[in-house]
């Protein structure tokens, strides 16, 4: 899966630690989210892309070997 | 949805910092008792097996860590928790497997006394925390995957070396104690 986050994150000028606090998480499961490492529950993808105001697409997107 | 009913709740981060508390004291009596200095009165509770009374501490304050919450108890870790318990369980019954066949294959009156209870309870809870913690500050991708064994290996040798390290180092420890 691509993940489109840490650049989403960037252009707002919003850190790990600051959005965590706003969707309720740790700031490391933010970093395992950016790194690829974790895939989020729908619950937190929806939360994560409702505080970018974007669809989930826009951050999330399947690749083939999904 | 949100469950209201859980039969075995986790509590909550204040345990575990008195948890922590409780097996330093575990380990710091057992480190003593080893160097043959130990308490009169735990002595005389546990006719005579202070130092597996408190080993006994040690193994109640990793239980009551391993079923405490995390200081932030989010989505990430109650997964990591979850791979690390099924694992500790896999290991642990793997053990106890291997201890039944050999006392039916080459020794049937081999039975489990107090040391060897005490091991394979302080082995399991030693997996679960070893698994547990070095996932949640390390970040291995195989805790959120299944994919099988060796393609684990592959992909963290560096985390498959820390961790045969420090299974290592614990065993020793224990034999040392």
């Amino acid at each position: 899966m691509k993940v489109y986050l840490k650049e989403e994150r960037k252009k707002r000028k919003i850190s790990q630690s600051d959005l965590a606090e706003a969707v309720q998480v740790s700031r490391q499961t933010i970093n395992s989210i950016e790194r690829g490492r974790y895939q989020p529950t729908t619950i937190l993808a929806l939360k994560i892309a409702k505080h970018f105001d974007l669809k989930v697409e826009d951050l999330f997107e399947l690749e083939e070997e999904d | 949805m949100k469950s209201t009913f859980t039969l075995f709740p986790l509590a909550s981060y204040k345990s575990k910092q008195i948890a922590i508390g409780i097996s330093i004291i575990g380990i710091v009596l057992s480190i003593f008792s080893s160097l043959g200095v130990g308490i009169a009165y735990i002595d005389q509770l546990s006719n005579g097996h202070s130092s597996s009374f408190y080993l006994l501490v040690l193994i109640f304050g990793l239980y009551m860590m391993a079923f405490s919450k995390e200081k932030f108890e989010d989505e990430r870790v109650k997964q990591i928790r979850s791979k690390a318990l099924s694992v500790s369980m896999g290991v642990q019954l793997a053990a106890l497997f291997a201890f039944v066949f050999t006392s039916i294959t080459v020794d049937p009156t081999l039975s489990l006394d107090i040391f060897s209870m005490i091991f394979l309870l302080l082995f399991a809870l030693g997996i679960y925390h070893l698994v547990f913690h070095i996932s949640l500050y390390f970040d291995p991708s195989w805790v959120y995957t299944d994919e099988s064994a060796m393609d684990n290996i592959k992909k963290n040798k560096r985390f498959f070396i820390i961790y045969t390290l420090v299974a290592l180092g614990t065993v020793i420890l224990f034999l040392i104690l």
